[in-house]
Parts: structure tokens; C-alpha cells; sequence
């Protein structure tokens, strides 16, 4: 044990603020893309239901062959004819 | 018309209470009316730490539900004619609350005090959209920990997408305090720093606080910090109120503060 051992460890306040750095960019991306997707449901459905009855609106992103996704599923009422 | 701020903090447990209680108490002193609504429906403890638990009557539901009138609900402070104060609910489901009735509510007290003060529940669910939804300004209230931090984040995230303001168009002022801060740990790098905690979450720093233990006897007594002349905490909390009264007072760096302080020591001459 040498006697500048203590300089090998980093101090944990400057550990924490890497790992918050990370987390919080994370956390913010998928914040944003749960308000979009909320938005861009509330706006399908207000169109769709011009015409028909909706039950239910799923949204889901995927990445197929590498490639970035959306599909969107509707449901709708049965039809009353 | 008065100024609404909802202090949030995303984590449960980090100082939001306690922070309602003194900024009421610290700007009713700078002679503004101030009118303090707790939020936290079901577990109320604003009154408490108040001291006015015995006092309550009316609460925050009976009034939107026009059981009783604001003035009835408000119940005035036992040691500042300027501050009042409004119980949450504590028996009644938190699914009456609508944001019409929120938004009435808040729109009267708007009228008759310069500062409308609410303390929000823990958490970023229900009450909490509630609490910001009306709201001209956000305490964001931090401890220097990662888990409170990325939560405040996420708090400030919701705050940034669902108050009226920012559906106006308008913006929503966030203030940063950073509570409960350890001076002796910032020194050996054990606790973040203040500029560390600021530059993550990017908000204008409004104060710092001081870990301080007197604040467990102040609420044993109801009797909040700011009353005591000889607390760090008390002397950070007036700093806040007479900054969110307008006054220019420059923000105290409390890390370089040493542990209880200099004014148990010059009280110490005196003995
Ligand atoms: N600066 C401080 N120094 C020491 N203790 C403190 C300080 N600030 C708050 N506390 C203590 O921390 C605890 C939680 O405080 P408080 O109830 O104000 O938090 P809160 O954010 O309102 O909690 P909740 O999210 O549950 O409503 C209390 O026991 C309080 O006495
Ligand atoms: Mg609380």
C-alpha cells in the first residue's frame, strides 16, 4: 500500500455526477418519445372517430431488418349495420 | 393577481413540507399575504409542521365542493397575520379532484394573495399533475443525491408538458433549492457540489440549505426553522423568501459553512 493510494480512487461525488449525466439523458429520451407517442394516439383517434367508431388505438415502435419502425393498430366499435 | 408556486420534487421525503412551511412563514415576515395549500391529499402534514393542526376545520375538498367558503377553510397563521393556510382532504378520494374545481380554487386564493403556495405530494402521479397544472412557477426541491436528482428531472420533464402555461404557450419559471446539504461531505468529495447538482438539471438555483437537526425539533413543536434565530437552515430559508419577495440577495455558498455553525459558537462566548 503506497502512501498516495487514496489519489487512485475517485472521489464518489464525481462518480455520481458521470453516472446522472447518463441516466438523466437517457430517462429525458424516453420521456419525449412517451409524450409523442401519447400525442400523436390522442390525434389518431380524434381523426379516425370523424368517420368510425374507435375502441382502441396501439401504437408500437419497433426495429425490423435495422430499420426503425412504427405500427399502428386500430380498433374499432362493431359496426351497428 | 398573486403569484402560484408549486414546490415538486419528483422523490418522496426530500424537504418539501418543511420548505412550505418556512418560505410561507419567510415572506408573510417580508409583509406579503400569503396563502399555503397542502396538496398531499390524504396525509396531510403541512398543518403540523404548522402547528395548526387543532385549528383546521374546513379542507381543500370542502371548499370545491362549496361545503364552505374559502374564508371559512383558511386558517390563519398563530404567528403572522399575513400568513393562511388550507388542509387537504383527509378522509375523501383523490379522484374528486377535477381541474376545473383546482383551477376555481386556485384562481380565488390568486385574487386575494400575493403568493399562492403549494405543496405537492411525493411521486410525479395524480396529485402531483394536479399540483403543477395551475401553477406560474415550480420550486423544484433537490437533496444531493443521485435518486433525488433524476427524479427532479423527470418531475421538471412532466412539469415542461402538462401545465396550463406551457399548453398557453407561456413558460413555467423553475427554481432549484438544494436541501439538506452536509458541508463537511461536499469538503471531502463524498457529496455532489451545488454547481455539479445545477448544471445536471439546467434550472436557475433559487437557494442552498443546510443539513441542520433543529428542523426535527421545530416540527416536534410546530414551530418551523425559520423562527429560530440561531439556525443555518432559518437563515436560508429567509434568504429565499426575501428573493422570491424580489430582494437581491446574494446566494450564501453553506458548503463552506462548518457544521452546527458560527452561532453556536458566538452564543458560546456569551455563557
Ligand atoms: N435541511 C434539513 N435538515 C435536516 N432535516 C431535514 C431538512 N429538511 C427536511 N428535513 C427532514 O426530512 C424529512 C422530510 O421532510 P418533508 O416532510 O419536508 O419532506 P417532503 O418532501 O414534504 O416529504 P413527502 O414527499 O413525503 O411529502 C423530515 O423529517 C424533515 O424534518
Ligand atoms: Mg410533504
Amino acid at each position: 500500500m503506497g502512501m498516495f493510494d487514496f489519489l487512485k480512487k475517485k472521489e464518489s461525488s464525481s462518480v455520481a455526477k458521470d453516472r446522472l449525466k447518463v441516466a438523466i439523458m437517457t430517462d429525458r429520451e424516453s420521456t419525449k418519445a412517451n409524450f409523442m407517442m401519447e400525442g400523436m394516439k390522442s390525434e389518431i383517434v380524434e381523426v379516425v372517430r370523424k368517420y368510425m367508431g374507435v375502441k382502441k388505438v396501439d401504437i408500437v415502435k419497433e426495429v425490423i431488418d435495422g430499420m426503425d419502425s412504427i405500427s399502428i393498430d386500430i380498433h374499432f366499435e362493431p359496426s351497428s349495420h | 393577481m398573486g403569484e402560484v408556486i408549486a414546490v415538486i420534487s419528483g422523490k418522496g421525503g426530500v424537504g418539501k413540507t418543511t420548505a412550505v412551511a418556512n418560505l410561507g412563514l419567510g415572506i408573510a415576515f417580508e409583509g406579503k399575504k400569503c396563502a399555503l395549500v397542502d396538496f398531499d391529499l390524504g396525509q396531510r402534514n403541512l398543518d403540523m409542521i404548522l402547528g395548526l393542526e387543532n385549528r383546521v376545520v374546513y379542507d381543500m375538498v370542502h371548499v370545491m365542493d362549496g361545503e364552505a367558503s374559502l374564508k371559512q377553510a383558511l386558517v390563519k397563521s398563530k404567528v403572522n397575520e399575513n400568513l393562511f393556510f388550507l388542509a387537504a382532504s383527509q378522509t375523501k378520494d383523490k379522484s374528486v379532484l377535477e381541474s376545473s374545481k383546482i383551477k376555481k380554487l386556485i384562481d380565488d386564493l390568486r385574487k386575494e394573495y400575493e403568493f399562492v403556495i403549494l405543496d405537492a405530494p411525493a411521486g410525479i402521479e395524480g396529485g402531483f399533475e394536479h399540483t403543477i397544472e395551475f401553477a406560474d412557477t415550480a420550486i423544484i426541491v433537490v437533496n444531493p443525491e443521485v435518486s433525488s436528482i433524476r427524479d427532479a428531472d423527470r418531475a421538471i420533464g412532466i412539469l415542461d408538458s402538462k401545465s396550463q402555461k406551457v399548453k398557453d404557450g407561456l413558460e413555467v419559471k423553475k427554481y432549484l433549492i438544494i436541501n439538506r446539504i452536509r458541508p463537511e461531505m461536499v469538503q471531502t468529495g463524498e457529496m455532489l457540489k451545488s454547481s455539479d447538482i445545477f448544471e445536471i438539471l439546467n434550472i436557475e438555483l433559487l437557494g442552498k440549505i443546510p443539513e441542520d437537526k433543529g428542523i426535527i425539533d421545530a416540527s416536534n413543536r410546530g414551530n418551523p426553522i425559520i423562527l429560530n434565530n440561531n439556525s443555518l437552515a432559518g437563515e436560508a430559508y429567509k434568504r429565499i423568501s426575501a428573493r422570491l419577495c424580489g430582494k437581491k440577495v446574494p446566494i450564501v455558498n453553506v458548503e463552506s459553512l462548518h457544521g452546527d455553525g458560527i452561532f453556536k459558537k458566538i452564543a458560546g462566548i456569551f455563557k
